[in-house]
């Protein structure tokens, strides 16, 4: 299958990456990470959040915490992201299901705008702009391969994502996963076959809320440190242009939109400072010319 | 200073502030309103407003020059946007969201290359206090204050009595049928962009003294503009700039007894409140803009 | 009318819909027996859409008591009626779009299967019992394309085979052949009786034709301004003589 080459080929790819190469994949598979965690909620359940930022940084932040009082862990500090991500996002998709679209955007935003005046107004605590550090972490509490070195970042990273595609495609091929997708087509449709609306959409939302905390766990355990800038819009901005490039249509589509961004401006930085500039062109040529984007082109990935 | 004192004093602060998140809220509806259009860059021409007349100011000493050339520019940049990058792409609000964060990101960045990220204090261009309601209130402010409300004011006459302005609420209330009207769609939807970026800017221009001009200033701006749209009744214009004096005031309110930072949380906090309450916004869209 | 109370499976008491100043639907009192065939007609604005509205959940009530299986269901939400086999077709139809005919099906034949899980697979009974539906409904052949592409009265059938795929005891059908040709909507009045046949089901058809409703129905009810004009066999609403001053053999 498509996917399995797809993997065999990152496992293989470090060989052909030097110091830098791995570390900028391991980004890219984490926001990818956080992209398809989005896309639980918009492409499949049809809900736009312009606030998942917040559960991305509180779950940074929940490992940090996690490593810094409890114990030096990785793996439980990727746990703990989940868990404090997953209740913020129950909390607040309990209310935010229930209103309508554009107000359902405006509570993401709310919420994702308090969180962001907490962190920073709780210096303290968060460390503020210059945020909270630590020493790189051990793959095994103590012992193991350091997660300072950039092919273990790599590989912590492209196994999570692995790990966490396999299931989003299940999901998104399983009974649940149906039902999200017509809540998200046609909510009377789905209340008349039988199903409570608002229950599938909270549920669907705290999903997304856990993966996109997940991926801010991975974050702080690939960086070794956390700041509360991790909890600004342009991070909630860049969840759904990452997702629209690449087509919420797909599980992939997200994490390939976020890939290319990512890449575009790293590459771009060889010649021009400021990058979003020229991002921000090809956004707009991108939506002038091409305004399928590339979602048409990995609807196939969805069917197969 | 005692209590009653600081309350008026924190209340005029709120409405002051207030009238110009009005001035940038309005600029946002009226592009929503004619066009769908979920305006990222908005920020971003309240930053440029913010930017280009502390340049003015800085360069010729002139508040009023700095407060006419600033709007004039982040309207005519706004109409050259709606013609560009809008135009092909009207109807998709999915695609306003990426075409708008491009030029949010450009805005941002050049302002960013050309200036420097660095945070600039403009000088309150008039200076001075003035007796109001037995509180020593800064002249400036209340300069804001008047300017906004002649701005809003000016825009209700332009909107209810010259024939562009009747044009834009008749594309606003149905489109199809506007075009059939005869009316120049196409020169309305411009209109109505540049008409809300000048909003922007001048909202921007005035709050620069108040605030500091920094590049990324549009962001929080952004934040409470939607906010206030939306509660406002997505599209009532009327609604968006009650919604942004009320949050002001609210807000103002509350710095009494608390700190700025938990007062924007307890107002937001409010304001999402409200918004599960009565989820179409306070006030729903009027046939009429008003 | 005497009717037997326990092989009643749906009735309303006294069932009313007020939208301001406006009784939509008054005091109406039906009561569907067991396996039934009843028809639902009257003028434009009768009420008939606000009453499928009200029996299927999607309306609250402004007054009145609704009953299914000799249970008070009138606080009960529109997808709690449709789990417990009260099913409908939209007039206006909502389908998904994005998803195929198939899957529009899928979402409604799975629901009798438990709560849908995350991970499992979509099991084959389910496609089984989703292609008979629409063998049934006359759209298998369309199985596989996006439910938002097919024509109107495919969509139409299509609405028909969700409903069926819910196992219900009742199924309300709102005007399904509106819009259709003459062939087509004695098409779905064939299928309509293989269906009974099939399964054993109560229906309340709303219907304009009057051949139509002469020809399936076992009993009428006639509703004018939101009330309960006369019921009946199709002989005797046939000769009442309110129905034939109000409602003159329909279109």
């Amino acid at each position: 299958m498509k996917s399995l080459v797809l993997l065999l080929a990152l496992v293989l790819l470090p060989v052909g990456l030097g110091r830098f190469g791995r570390f900028f994949a391991a980004e890219i598979f984490t926001w990818a990470l956080y992209a398809m965690g989005f896309n639980i909620c918009f492409g499949m359940a049809g809900m736009l959040s312009f606030g998942h930022a917040a559960f991305f940084a509180s779950g940074a932040y929940a490992a940090t915490w996690s490593i810094l009082y409890i114990v030096r862990d990785p793996w439980l500090a990727l746990v703990a992201a989940m868990v404090v991500a997953t209740a913020l996002a129950t909390l607040v998709g309990f209310f935010a299901v229930r209103v309508v679209s554009h107000s359902f955007v405006i509570i993401t935003i709310t919420f994702s705008l308090v969180l962001l005046l907490l962190a920073h107004s709780q210096k303290d605590i968060t460390g503020g702009d210059d945020g909270l550090l630590f020493p790189p972490l051990s793959l095994v509490v103590g012992t193991g391969p350091s997660l300072a070195t950039p092919l273990v970042s790599y590989y912590v990273a492209l196994a999570v994502l692995a790990v966490v595609y396999v299931l989003l495609q299940r999901l998104s091929r399983s009974p649940l996963g149906l039902v999200f997708q017509a809540v998200r087509d046609s909510e009377r449709r789905a209340t008349l076959a039988g199903y409570d609306v608002q229950r599938y959409r909270w549920l669907a939302f705290v999903l997304s809320g856990s993966v996109a905390g997940l991926a801010g766990g991975v974050y702080a355990i690939t960086h070794s440190q956390v700041n509360a800038q991790l909890f600004d819009i342009t991070v909630s901005v860049d969840a759904v242009i990452w997702t629209l490039i690449g087509g919420a249509g797909s599980v992939l589509g997200p994490a390939v939109g976020a890939a290319l961004v990512l890449a575009f401006t790293h590459l771009v930085s060889n010649w021009i400072v400021y990058t979003q500039i020229p991002v921000g062109i090809l956004l707009i040529l991108i939506v002038i010319f091409w305004p399928r984007g590339l979602s048409g082109m990995w609807r196939s990935w969805q069917t197969s | 200073m005692d209590l009653s004192t600081l309350v008026l004093f924190q209340v005029l602060n709120g409405l002051v502030w207030g009238l110009v998140i009005a001035l940038i809220a309005l600029g946002l509806a009226l592009i929503f309103g004619i066009m769908e259009v979920i305006n990222v860059a908005h920020g971003s021409l309240y930053m440029l407003g913010a930017v280009i007349g502390w340049y003015v100011f800085g360069a010729t000493e002139s508040f009023a020059l700095a407060v006419l050339v600033a709007p004039a520019t982040v309207g005519a940049l706004s109409m050259a946007m709606e013609r560009v990058v809008l135009r092909p792409i009207e109807n998709e609000k999915v695609l306003t969201i990426i075409a708008t964060t491009g030029v949010m990101l450009v805005i941002q960045h050049s302002v960013l290359a050309t200036f420097g990220g660095a945070v600039q204090r403009v000088p309150s261009p008039i200076s001075g206090a003035v007796r109001v309601f037995g509180v020593h209130y800064p002249l400036y402010r209340l300069t804001v204050a008047a300017i906004s409300v002649m701005a809003i004011a000016a825009l209700w006459v332009f909107l209810t009595r010259t024939r562009y302005g009747l044009w834009l609420r008749a594309v606003r209330q149905d489109g199809k049928m506007a075009t059939a009207l005869g009316i120049p769609v196409g020169r309305v939807y411009m209109l109505a962009v540049g008409l809300g970026g000048l909003l922007a800017g001048l909202g921007g221009v005035l709050a620069a003294p108040i605030v500091v001009v920094q590049y990324q200033m549009g962001f929080d701006i952004l934040a409470t503009v939607f906010i206030v749209v939306v509660i406002g009744g997505f599209g009532s214009l009327f609604g968006a700039a009650f919604t942004a004096v009320l949050l002001g005031v609210l807000e103002g309110l509350i710095t009494v007894v608390a700190t700025p930072t938990w007062a924007r949380i307890a107002s937001l906090a409010v304001m999402g409140a409200i918004l599960l309450a009565r989820p179409d916004g306070i006030f729903r869209r009027r046939a009429i803009a008003r | 009318m005497a009717v037997v109370a326990d092989e009643l499976i749906l009735e309303t008491r006294g069932l009313s819909r007020r939208f301001g100043g406006l009784l939509a639907v008054n005091d109406v009192s039906l009561a569907l027996r067991d396996g039934e065939l009843r028809a639902l007609i009257g003028p434009n604005g009768a009420g008939k859409t606000t009453l499928i509205n009200l029996l299927s959940g999607l309306m609250p009530a402004s007054g009145g008591q609704i009953r299914f299986g000799g249970e008070d269901i009138t606080g009960w939400p529109a997808a709690r009626r449709a789990r417990a086999g009260i099913a409908r077709t939209m007039q206006v139809t909502a389908i998904c779009p994005t998803l195929t005919v198939l899957e529009n099906v899928w979402l409604a034949a799975q629901r009798s299967f438990g709560r849908p899980s995350a991970l499992a697979s979509r099991a084959p009974q389910i496609g089984e019992r989703a292609r008979d539906c629409l063998r049934l409904a006359g759209i298998l052949a369309r199985a596989d394309e996006l439910a938002g592409s097919i024509g109107h009265g495919d969509q139409r059938l299509l609405e028909i085979a969700i409903a069926l795929a819910l196992r219900p005891r009742v199924l309300l059908l709102d005007e399904p052949t509106a819009g259709m040709s003459v062939k087509e909507s004695w098409d779905i009045v064939e299928r309509l009786r293989e269906i009974r046949e099939r399964e054993r089901l109560t229906v309340l058809i709303v219907e304009h034709d009057m051949e139509i409703v002469m020809q399936l129905a076992e009993r009428i009810t006639v509703l004018h301004l939101g009330q309960t004009l006369a019921e009946g066999t199709p002989e005797e609403v046939a000769r009442n003589a309110d129905v034939q001053r109000v409602y003159l053999g329909g279109r």
